[in-house]
């Protein structure tokens, strides 16, 4: 009952945006501004350091990790054997070489765990992939899309193959975005490589691609541009931004439009395609934030009146023009 | 007897060490920004989220942080910062008002002005009036009554949903509509007001 009143206040609201252009402007400017002191990465973690101090958990974050390390190195002779043991059984059967596959469909997320007790939250339309050998030589997976790691501590390390950037960790929670060309709206080549970003949440991180390795810490990420070859970062202050899917939230950065398109097609199940005159819009950037979206038209139409562009619904979704617009 | 300290510890409470880490790096940030928004200065506004952050630890058995971690510290800043407040009032608290309104201004950070540079080429065209409209949208938040203010930047800058905020301000939903409602109603009368006068 009091659900149902409080969903229909700001459904209410949200209809009365849509009918008011002149709100919808203040409304989207206002939630694109960040207002006050941005504090630095450091001020955090030295302010975190000084809590737990005063809260008298400091140490026995410590205490814990030594023993389980002692664990694990006496429980390894067995593993190893077991390893080799069952690599033969599995060259013998054939069975192992077929992955594990976990596709996400669009316009929904999910939560898998790992045989090792990791668990993955993954993004509309991702992809993750690992060996049934998971665990016992390496911990390794492939992802193509989004995903959080929440990785569990063992002395294996945990790598992540991801459009050819590798992310190396042993125990930590960290962000990964990257998405393939699949769905690029004028290349449609899945063998392009897009941006991929890393966000630690937890622990440190290694990235490695074309040749370059950076160390990324609590609270930085870094990004792969294959295009350009370059590897930039660490750099603080996107853990929101990254992060936002996790709630339903859209956090956009000055992005380019054919990217956006792309996470709304996913996050939404529809096709956005583009007419021939506006194609030269799509590297066009922009930003904006909706903490939770629940129109895809509403969004669509923000981006338009922004980039003078005009969308219309088609039979497979939605289909995007020059803004001249006759209504 | 460290290692049954160490198992009833993590077990015991559902939030633990690396829980009460994961939101204070999440939450952190914004909300000694939200604390900065009430008292006026950063080193009031982060004493006061730390004493939160103690107390939550504290009331971690009694607290269910599943179902809204967020909208609880919110809460809590806001009591301590209007406690705060209520307790230095007899000092100029007309001057640290203005000071205040002056500080968020001054340190105002455009949500693109950082990557204004790459897109620069793009953008070209329209960034200039689009900043100026930031801007000028932000001057008129900082104007707008405390409660309509409050709401409004609860919403627009902390990404609160209508529930969360009127969990924190201890209002009904339907005055959180309302309070967002007359709010973009007085920002849109000053931005036409603001243009009717450079005509």
């Amino acid at each position: 009952m009091k659900d149902s009143a409080e969903r229909s206040e700001s459904e209410q609201f949200l209809k009365l945006l849509h009918e008011n252009p002149g709100f919808q402007e203040i409304w989207d400017l206002s939630g694109t501004v960040h207002v006050g002191q941005k504090l630095s990465q450091r001020d955090v973690e030295s302010d975190l350091e000084a809590l737990l101090g005063k809260l008298g958990i400091d140490g026995s974050g410590k205490t814990s990790s030594t023993q389980n390390q002692s664990l694990t190195l006496l429980k390894r002779p067995f593993t190893t054997f077991l390893a080799a043991a069952l690599l033969l059984l599995a060259i013998g059967t054939g069975y192992f070489i077929v992955p594990n596959q976990t596709v996400v469909p669009y316009g929904e997320t999910a939560m898998i765990t790992l045989p090792d007790g990791s668990t993955v939250e993954l993004n509309s339309g991702s992809t993750l992939e690992y060996s049934r050998l998971f665990g016992l030589l390496n911990r390794s997976v492939t992802l193509n899309g989004e995903g959080y790691f929440d990785v569990k501590k063992n002395d294996r390390p945990f790598q992540i193959e991801s459009n050819q950037v590798f992310t190396e960790v042993l125990g930590t929670s960290f962000n990964i975005k990257s998405w393939n060309g699949t769905n690029d709206p004028f290349t449609e080549n899945a063998s392009i490589p897009g941006q991929t970003e890393v966000t630690v949440t937890n622990g440190k991180v290694s990235v490695k691609a074309g040749g370059r390795v950076i160390q990324l810490e609590q609270g930085e990420s870094g990004a792969w541009n294959p295009d350009a070859m370059l590897m930039s970062g660490p750099d603080t202050g996107h853990l929101t931004h990254a992060l936002a899917w996790r709630n339903n939230a859209l956090s956009f950065q000055n992005e380019r439009l054919m990217d956006i398109f792309r996470t709304l097609e996913r996050r939404f199940d529809v096709k956005i395609t583009w007419s021939k005159d506006v194609e030269h819009l799509a590297v066009n950037r922009m930003t904006a934030y909706y903490s939770a979206p629940l129109h895809l038209d509403r969004i669509l139409k923000d981006i338009s009146t922004v980039k003078s562009l005009h969308f219309s619904r088609s039979s497979e979704g939605y289909h995007i023009q020059t803004g001249t617009v006759n209504h | 007897m460290v290692q049954n300290f160490v198992l009833s510890d993590t077990n015991k409470h559902s939030l633990d060490k690396l829980r009460i880490e994961e939101i204070f790096r999440e939450l952190y940030p914004a909300l000694v920004n939200y604390a900065v928004r009430f008292v006026g200065d950063v080193q009031t506004g982060k004493d006061l989220v730390q004493d939160t952050f103690v107390a939550l630890w504290q009331n971690r058995n009694k607290t269910d942080i599943h179902t809204g971690v967020r909208s609880y510290l919110y809460k809590s800043v806001r009591n301590r910062a209007l406690n705060y407040l209520r307790d230095v009032k007899s000092v100029d608290s007309l001057d640290q008002k203005d000071w205040r309104k002056e500080n968020v201004i001054a340190s105002g950070r455009l949500g693109s002005g950082s990557e204004a540079d790459n897109g620069a080429e793009e953008e070209e065209k329209s960034a200039g009036s689009i900043e100026q409209k930031m801007k000028l949208v932000i001057m008129w938040i900082q104007e707008l009554p405390d409660r309509q203010k409050e709401a409004f930047e609860l919403s627009r800058f902390d990404g609160l949903t209508h529930s969360e905020i009127a969990g924190v301000m201890a209002i009904s939903e339907k005055t959180v509509n309302n309070h967002l409602i007359a709010a973009l109603k007085s920002i849109k009368q000053k931005q036409q007001d603001h243009f009717n006068n450079l005509n």
